[in-house]
């Protein structure tokens, strides 16, 4: 899939920011031509948050994403009419007729990398793949802020490098959690997202 | 050349350093504060440029003016319910003869409304806000680079004019991030017009009606007026020089639409079947352009972010029925557009589903051509 158009759909502090200007920096430093609108409730945390990118080697006209080539949900707070043809999801957020795939990003940052916040990084590499962008590790390096860098080089190639068969062994079909509805709801009462993990992951 | 991706409200900034701004007075306010927030950045590693945080915006917008008649070009930024705030001082401005630049990132009003979503519903008030007769001068662009380009243009009108100019965004283009090449847009810079307070020549800064030697005119009729038409005629004048807009996309076509800022961005997949006209600076209105425009077609619609306002504008101007298509609510989007062209029968057949749309410039969408 060659997609154009993103939508990132969330929480306010859950990572859409960091998610999209990640890869919105990452495409521009490969020469495309991008826009990133962030779109978000004036509540701070737990109000929506969305990210609506486009990119494409000519410059783009309308940047309200309304027909997406792919959505990461990272919670379900998105625009009512937005529509997409493939759906990135943490667990539990795939909606009855939609296609696409649900993988518990925020428990990978954690069981792989020791923290919640590289499940955004390995959300992103996992979108970064559905999008069939060819990437370097240059131009990662040239994207990613210094902090972590090479932590988030490897957490993004971990999402890339996810195929259908280590995504059916990481979610069961039958134990498909609602890690992140959970999450959501704890982010939305206030909790801070380094608890919110510890709460959501303690009911699996 | 350096692409980059900037933000609409960095942008803003940056044209306005590169006009030659060494002062900038706020009150932080979604969805302007980055530029605030730049400009407290910026300051704290460039000494020659002041950056004062006020306790609200009538004093941000008063200490622009004070900045001003001591000397420095100076600029601040605000949304909606501040700009309600700074329109006494907007005011004393144009009474004065005080040049600043005011930029205001609409969101949707009345009141606090709702902080982070577009609007355009601010227009009326950039030209009547304040009390009594004014000639305003404000810019409207639509993409990144324009926020950089129009803000030096405001900042060059403002010191030609003598007088407050405005530069008005939206939370979707303030908070838009776009790539650009800021370094490779060229605008000559016009130099300070106004010596500072206390370098020799008298000024006048009050607010009053006053004659040329300071000597109160506030019961006479005949000096008011020719203040008045000297200032006015001073301001068209300058406003002429400035008369920025975009003519294009289906020429052919028997519709004209206009649309402006924003709901131009999102209006473009409908170039296939519409012609495009564009207003950049909004006001003055560009009265000779668009009554020659329009003449050539059939019917008129404005798409815009408020409930007519600047249909109600063509509409008296043209003096012929303009369609309307108000986006409110923050809902700017084709799909708000589809469907407020279908409510008055002018939704195309076969025009584009939502998402489909063609970059500017594809076969699908004529290119425009821009004027200024």
């Amino acid at each position: 899939m060659a997609a154009k158009s993103i939508v990132i759909d969330g929480v306010g502090g859950q990572g859409v920011r960091v998610i999209g200007n990640t890869m919105a920096s990452l495409l521009t430093v490969m020469g495309y031509e991008v826009t990133l609108l962030f779109d978000y409730d004036s509540s701070v945390r737990g109000g929506m948050s969305e990210a609506f990118l486009e990119y494409d080697r000519e410059p783009i006209s309308n940047f309200v994403v309304e027909c997406a080539d792919v959505v990461l949900r990272l919670a379900d707070r998105g625009p009512v009419h937005l529509v997409a043809d493939y759906v990135i999801a943490d667990c539990d957020l795939i909606k009855p007729g939609e296609r696409g795939e649900e993988i518990p990003f925020l428990q990978l940052g954690v069981e792989k990398f020791g923290r919640d916040l590289f499940g955004n990084m390995i959300a992103l590499g996992r979108l970064l793949c559905i999008c069939d962008v060819d990437f370097t590790d240059q131009h990662l390096r040239d994207a990613l802020p210094k902090k972590y860098v090479d932590d988030n080089i490897a957490a993004i190639k971990y999402g890339y490098g996810l195929d259908q068969d280590a995504i059916r062994a990481i979610v069961p079909e039958q134990a498909a959690s609602s890690f992140a509805e959970r999450y959501a709801e704890r982010v939305l009462a206030g909790v801070a997202p380094a608890d919110a993990v510890e709460q959501a992951s303690a009911r699996t | 050349m350096t692409k980059r991706l900037v933000q609409g409200n960095e942008a803003v900034f940056l044209g306005a350093v590169k006009a030659g701004a060494t002062h900038f007075a706020g009150y932080p306010i979604s969805p302007s504060s980055e530029i605030l927030a730049q400009a407290s950045v910026y300051a704290s590693k460039h000494p020659e440029f002041r950056f004062l945080q006020e306790e609200d915006e009538i004093a941000s917008a008063n200490a622009i003016l004070g900045a001003s008649l001591a000397g420095a070009k100076s600029f601040t930024a605000t949304s909606g319910p501040g700009f309600s705030l700074m329109q006494e001082a907007i005011g004393y401005g144009h009474k004065v003869g005080i040049p600043c630049v005011i930029v205001n990132v609409m969101r949707v009003g009345p009141g606090t409304g709702m902080p982070t979503m577009p609007g355009q519903g601010d227009l009326n008030q950039t030209r009547y806000g304040s009390t009594g007769d004014y000639t305003s001068i404000v810019f409207y662009p639509s993409t990144v680079a324009e926020c950089y380009e129009y803000t030096i243009h405001a900042f060059n009108a403002a010191e030609e004019s003598r007088s407050p100019v405005i530069i008005l965004s939206d939370a979707f283009l303030g908070h838009l991030n776009e790539v650009a090449d800021l370094d490779s847009i060229e605008v000559p810079v016009v130099p300070r017009t106004l010596e500072p307070l206390a370098s020799g020549s008298t000024r006048l800064f009050s607010g009053v009606a006053t004659y040329p030697d300071g000597e109160p005119a506030t019961a006479d009729s005949d000096e008011y007026i020719r203040q008045y038409h000297e200032g006015r005629e001073r301001s068209l004048e300058v406003a002429e020089r400035y008369a920025f807009h975009e003519y294009g996309w289906n020429k052919d076509a028997e519709t004209l639409v206009i649309a402006f800022g924003i709901t131009r961005r999102v209006a473009q997949p409908l170039a296939p079947h519409f012609a495009l006209f564009r207003p950049i600076r909004i006001w003055p209105t560009l009265d000779k352009e668009l009554t020659e425009i329009a003449g050539r077609y059939k019917k008129i619609i404005v798409i815009e972010g408020s409930d007519g306002q600047y249909a109600n504008v063509v509409e008296r101007m043209l003096l012929r029925r303009v369609e309307r298509v108000p986006l409110l609510g923050g809902r700017m989007s084709l799909e708000a557009i589809r469907e407020g062209l279908d409510a008055i029968g002018m939704l195309p057949a076969e025009s584009a589903p939502s998402g489909s749309e063609s970059p500017a410039g594809s076969p699908a969408a004529p290119a425009s051509s821009r004027v200024g």
